[in-house]
C-alpha cells in the first residue's frame, strides 16, 4: 500500500517541499530507496529499521520502496528519518493514513527510537506556513526554533512512541517549560567608552554604522584597530523583526542557532581568521552551504590583517560588495546566497607594521609595495571610509591627560538609530535600507549638492586625483554625515569631511603617494 | 628580473677620449673607460648638483628632495642622481617638474630600467637629460655595481647634497667619493633621534656644509663653479653675463617681496590666506598649532576641543589649499619645505 508524507529539503538557503512516497507491497522482503539521495539519506534505512525495532515495532516482511520526490533535487542530511519511518508505518497501516494529511515531518532518528535535532527548522517552519501546512512535526529539541513562526501548529516530540500516540490517538506530548517565545538578547560586554582618544576612528565608526558604509583602518600593531572593531556591533542600528527572521533562517540552515535562544537579536559580527579559503568565505561544498559572507548578512564582516588573506579570498569579496549577494555555480545548479554586509577591515601599513615611523620600520620599499598591492585597487575602491590609526601614547592610554570620559556606545547608538529613522522615511518603498545602498542613478535626486559644494568637489578631484567611482562614494558618505548633522541639505562641510575619509593606500609603494 | 628595453632605447657609447666625454670625470682618480648614454650627457659648462639619499625616505625627505630638485633645476642647475627609489627618484621628479635638466646614473646597463617602479622617470629623463651607465648594455643590477656607480654621480657634480641617510647608508659612500674627488658635500639637517637623519647629521658634524635652503646651496655652488670656470677656461656658461643673469633670476623668482628665503613661501602664502579671511577660524587655529610641530588628529581635537567632524572638514580645506599635508594620520605644515 502507498503513503505520501511531506517533508522538506534544503537547496542553498531555499526550502523545497519533498514528498516521501512509501510503498509496502508483497514480494521478496527488501528496502529500496530512490530519488537522488546522498549517502546521509541512504543511511536512514538502518536508523529507521533499528529505531522501529527498539520501540517494539516489527516491520512486516514485505517489499518496501521509498521515493523522495521531486527526484531531480539532491537531498542530503538526516532530517528525512522521521518522514520515512512514518511513511512505512502508514503504508503498512500501523498508523491511520489520514492522520498524515496536511502534516509536514522532519527529524533524525537515533537507534533507540528517540528524535534528534536537525538544522534548518526555522526556514522549514516559514515554508510550511507558506504552503498552508496544518501541523509541523519536529524533534522536541528544535521546538523553540519552530515556535518562532506564528500561525502554525508546531509539535515537538522526544521519541517515536510520542509521535505514534499523537498520530493514532491524538495525544499531544507533554511540553516541559511550555517553550515560551525567546526574547532577543542584545547585551555586550564591551563598550566604546573603553577607547580613549581615537576621535577620528570613533567618528568614522559612527558614520559607518549609521549609513552602513565599509570601513578600512590602517595603523601599527597595538594601535586599537581590533579593539575598535570588536566594539563596532555595540553601535549598529538594531535589527527589525523582518531582518531578524531573515538572518535567523540563514543561521538555522548553517546549524549555528543556539537551541536556548534560536533567534538572532543582534546583527551578526563575523571575524574569520585570515587563513580561510575562498570557499569558506563564499560558501562551499557540492551542495553549497552558506559561507562567512552570507553569515555576515545584515551585519558586519571584519577582516583583521586584511593583506594576510589570500588574494583569491579577497577577490571573492568584490562581487558581493557590488551586488550584495553571492552566486555560486555547481554542476547541479546555481545557488544564490544573500551577502549584504558591512565590511570592516584592518591592516598594517607594512609587513612589520611601523611604516612610516622610520625609526622603527625596517621594511624595504619593495616589501611595503608588495604588501600593499595584495589589496587590489578594485577592492580599495569599495571602501567608503579610510582611517589611519595612530599608536596611543601612555598618557592617552591611562587617560591622565584628560578628565573627559569617552562617550559610551549607547549615546553613539542613539544618534545612529536617529539616522536610521531618517533613512527609513527617505527610502520607504524603494527596497533601499541604508545610504550606502543608494544606486548611482538615484544619487542626483537623493544627494543633491549646491554650486559651492560642486566647486569643492571638482577642485578635490584635480588636487587629490580621485577616481570616478570615488565621486559616488563621497556623495553617499556625505548624505550620512548630513543626516548625522540632522541637515536635510548636504552642505560643503559634510562633503569636505566625506572627502577626508578617502582611501590613502594606493595599493602601491610609498613613492607613488607624491606627485610634484 | 628587469626586462630589456626596446631597441630604440639603445644606448650610445662615449669613450673617455671622446670630446663629448664629461670633463668633470677626467679629474677622478679612476675615471670610467667610457659611458653608455640614452639622451644627452651633462654639459661641462653648466653647474651640476647631485642629490642623493635613502631609498626609504620620510615624507620630510621626500618634500626636500623634490623641492631642491625643482628649484635648482629651475635655476639652470643640472640635477644628477641615481634614479633609485626614495630621495633619488624624488630629486629627478622635482627637476622634471620644473622642466630642468636631470641625469640618472644607473648601476646596471643603461638599457635596463631599474628599479622597475621608476619606469616613468626612465622614460622622461632622456627627454630632458640622460640615462648614463658605465656598464655595457644588458648588465644586471648587481649589488657591487652601486658603489662604483656612486663615484660617477659625485664625479659629475660640482656639489653633492645628501638629503636623508641612515647611519650605514649607500649615500654616505657617495659623500666619501665626493670628498675624495674634492667635491663639496652638503647635508640636509634633520631632527636628532630620527634614524633617517643620523647619517646626515653625522656628515654635518664632520664638517659638511648645511643645506638648509635652496639659496644656501646656490651661495656655495656659484663661487665653486666660478672657480672651476677659471681652471677649465671654459667659454660658454659661467661667463660673467651668465652668472649675473642667474643671480638676477634668483632675485626675481625667489624673493618676491624682497625677503629672506624661498622656504618661507608656503608660510607667507598661509599668513596671507589667514589675513584675508579665506580660511575658516578653525583652519587658521590648526595652522597656528602645526607651525610649532607636527600633530596627530587626536592632538588637534584635544587642543582645539573641536569635534571630529568639523576638524576633518577643516583639515581637508587646508589640504586642498596645499597648506598642510598628511601622512599616516600625522599632519604637517607644507610651508616647512614643500610647494
Amino acid at each position: 500500500m502507498f503513503q505520501n508524507v511531506i517533508s522538506a529539503a534544503i537547496r542553498g538557503l531555499e526550502i523545497l517541499p519533498v514528498h516521501v512516497e512509501t510503498d509496502v507491497s508483497n514480494g521478496f522482503p527488501q528496502f529500496r530507496m530512490v530519488g537522488f539521495v546522498t549517502s546521509q539519506v541512504r543511511e536512514a534505512e538502518d536508523r529507521v529499521r533499528t529505531a522501529l525495532r527498539n520501540v517494539d515495532i516489527v516491520l512486516p516482511p514485505k517489499r518496501i520502496t521509498v521515493n523522495l520526490s521531486p527526484a531531480d533535487v539532491p537531498k542530503s542530511g538526516s532530517r528525512f528519518d522521521l518522514p520515512i519511518a512514518l511513511g512505512i508505518l502508514a503504508a503498512a497501516r500501523m498508523i491511520p493514513p489520514a492522520s498524515l494529511t496536511n502534516v509536514m515531518a522532519v527529524g533524525e532518528l537515533s537507534l533507540s527510537g528517540s528524535l534528534a535535532p536537525v538544522t534548518g527548522i526555522l526556514p522549514i517552519a516559514v515554508k510550511a506556513k507558506e504552503l498552508g501546512i496544518g501541523s509541523l512535526l519536529i524533534p522536541a529539541a528544535n521546538l523553540r526554533e519552530g515556535r518562532i513562526v506564528e500561525g502554525l501548529d508546531v509539535i515537538g516530540f522526544r521519541d517515536l512512541p510520542e509521535v505514534l500516540a499523537f498520530l493514532s490517538k491524538g495525544v499531544r506530548p507533554k511540553e516541559e517549560d511550555a517553550a515560551s517565545l525567546p526574547t532577543p538578547l542584545n547585551i555586550y560586554d564591551v563598550d566604546f567608552s573603553d577607547i580613549r582618544g581615537q576621535y577620528r576612528l570613533k567618528r568614522a565608526a559612527e558614520i559607518a554604522a549609521a549609513g552602513f558604509h565599509n570601513l578600512l583602518m590602517e595603523g601599527p600593531p597595538g594601535a586599537g584597530k581590533t579593539m575598535a572593531a570588536r566594539r563596532f556591533p555595540t553601535i549598529l542600528p538594531s535589527l527589525t523583526a523582518d531582518e531578524s527572521l531573515e538572518i535567523s533562517q540563514i543561521y538555522s540552515v548553517a546549524g549555528l542557532l543556539v537551541p536556548e535562544r534560536p533567534i538572532l537579536g543582534v546583527r551578526p559580527f563575523r571575524s574569520p581568521h585570515h587563513t580561510l579559503s575562498p570557499a569558506a568565505l563564499a560558501g562551499g561544498g557540492r551542495i553549497p552551504r552558506p559561507g562567512e559572507l552570507t553569515l555576515a548578512h545584515r551585519g558586519v564582516l571584519f577582516l583583521d590583517e586584511m593583506p594576510e588573506f589570500s588574494r583569491s579570498a579577497l577577490e571573492t569579496l568584490r562581487q558581493p560588495l557590488e551586488d550584495r549577494e553571492i552566486v555560486i555555480s555547481r554542476a547541479m545548479g546555481t545557488y544564490r546566497f544573500p551577502a549584504n554586509f558591512l565590511l570592516v577591515a584592518a591592516m598594517n601599513p607594512c609587513p612589520c607594521g611601523y611604516y612610516p615611523d622610520m625609526n622603527r620600520c625596517r621594511c624595504s620599499a619593495n616589501a611595503i609595495s608588495a604588501y600593499r598591492s595584495r589589496i587590489s585597487q578594485a577592492l580599495l575602491d569599495r571602501m567608503d571610509l579610510f582611517v589611519a590609526v595612530r599608536a596611543m601614547r601612555y598618557e592617552e592610554l591611562t587617560g591622565s591627560d584628560t578628565a573627559k570620559t569617552p562617550e559610551p556606545s549607547a549615546r553613539i547608538r542613539d544618534r545612529v538609530e536617529k539616522v536610521r529613522g531618517l533613512q527609513q522615511a527617505r527610502f520607504s518603498g524603494t527596497g533601499i535600507r541604508f545610504n550606502s545602498e543608494i544606486p548611482a542613478s538615484r544619487l542626483p535626486e537623493l544627494c543633491p549638492i549646491d554650486a559651492e559644494t560642486d566647486t569643492l568637489l571638482s577642485r578635490a578631484f584635480s588636487v587629490l586625483h580621485l577616481s570616478a567611482r570615488a565621486y559616488h562614494r563621497i556623495l553617499r558618505v556625505s548624505r550620512t554625515i548630513a543626516d548625522l548633522d540632522e541637515s536635510e541639505r548636504i552642505r560643503k562641510k559634510h562633503v569636505e569631511e566625506a572627502i577626508d575619509y578617502r582611501p590613502r593606500v594606493l595599493g602601491s609603494g610609498p613613492d607613488e603617494e607624491y606627485r610634484p | 628580473m628587469p626586462e630589456k628595453e626596446p631597441m630604440e632605447n639603445k644606448p650610445i657609447y662615449i669613450g673617455r677620449d671622446s670630446d663629448a666625454f664629461p670633463r668633470r670625470l677626467l679629474h677622478m682618480a679612476d675615471p670610467p673607460k667610457g659611458l653608455y648614454v640614452i639622451g644627452t650627457l651633462p654639459a661641462d659648462d653648466l653647474p651640476s648638483v647631485a642629490i642623493v639619499g635613502s631609498r626609504m625616505c620620510s615624507p620630510y625627505g621626500r618634500r626636500i628632495a623634490c623641492r631642491f630638485g625643482m628649484e635648482l633645476a629651475a635655476q639652470g642647475v643640472q640635477i644628477i642622481s641615481g634614479m633609485a627609489l626614495g630621495i633619488d627618484g624624488h630629486a629627478h621628479e622635482g627637476a622634471l617638474a620644473s622642466g630642468g635638466r636631470t641625469f640618472a646614473v644607473l648601476g646596471c646597463g643603461a638599457d635596463i630600467c631599474y628599479p622597475e617602479k621608476n619606469r616613468t622617470l626612465y622614460q622622461e629623463i632622456p627627454k630632458k637629460g640622460g640615462i648614463l651607465s658605465e656598464e655595457p648594455p644588458g648588465t644586471l643590477p648587481l649589488p657591487y655595481h652601486f658603489p662604483k656607480r656612486n663615484r660617477i654621480i659625485s664625479g659629475l657634480s660640482d656639489l653633492v647634497i645628501v638629503v636623508e641617510a641612515r647611519k650605514k647608508s649607500g649615500s654616505l659612500i657617495t659623500a666619501d667619493a665626493a670628498l675624495e674627488q674634492g667635491r663639496t658635500v652638503m647635508a640636509v639637517p634633520g631632527r636628532v633621534g630620527d634614524a633617517l637623519s643620523e647619517g646626515t647629521n653625522h656628515l654635518l658634524a664632520q664638517g659638511a656644509e648645511i643645506a638648509w635652503s635652496v639659496q644656501s646651496v646656490l651661495d656655495i655652488l656659484l663661487p665653486l663653479h666660478e672657480a672651476q670656470k677659471r681652471t677649465k677656461k671654459s667659454s660658454v656658461w659661467p661667463s660673467k653675463a651668465g652668472n649675473e643673469q642667474l643671480s638676477l633670476r634668483l632675485e626675481e623668482e625667489n624673493r618676491p617681496d624682497g625677503s629672506k628665503d624661498a622656504f618661507e613661501d608656503g608660510e607667507s602664502r598661509l599668513s596671507r590666506a589667514v589675513k584675508s579671511g579665506t580660511l575658516s577660524a578653525l583652519a587658521a587655529d590648526i595652522c597656528r598649532i602645526l607651525a610649532v610641530d607636527d600633530r596627530t588628529f587626536d592632538d588637534l581635537a584635544e587642543m582645539l576641543s573641536a569635534n571630529a567632524g568639523s576638524l576633518s572638514s577643516a583639515l581637508l580645506e587646508l589640504q586642498l589649499g596645499g597648506f598642510i599635508e598628511e601622512a599616516a594620520g600625522c599632519y604637517t605644515l607644507s610651508g616647512n619645505g614643500a610647494r
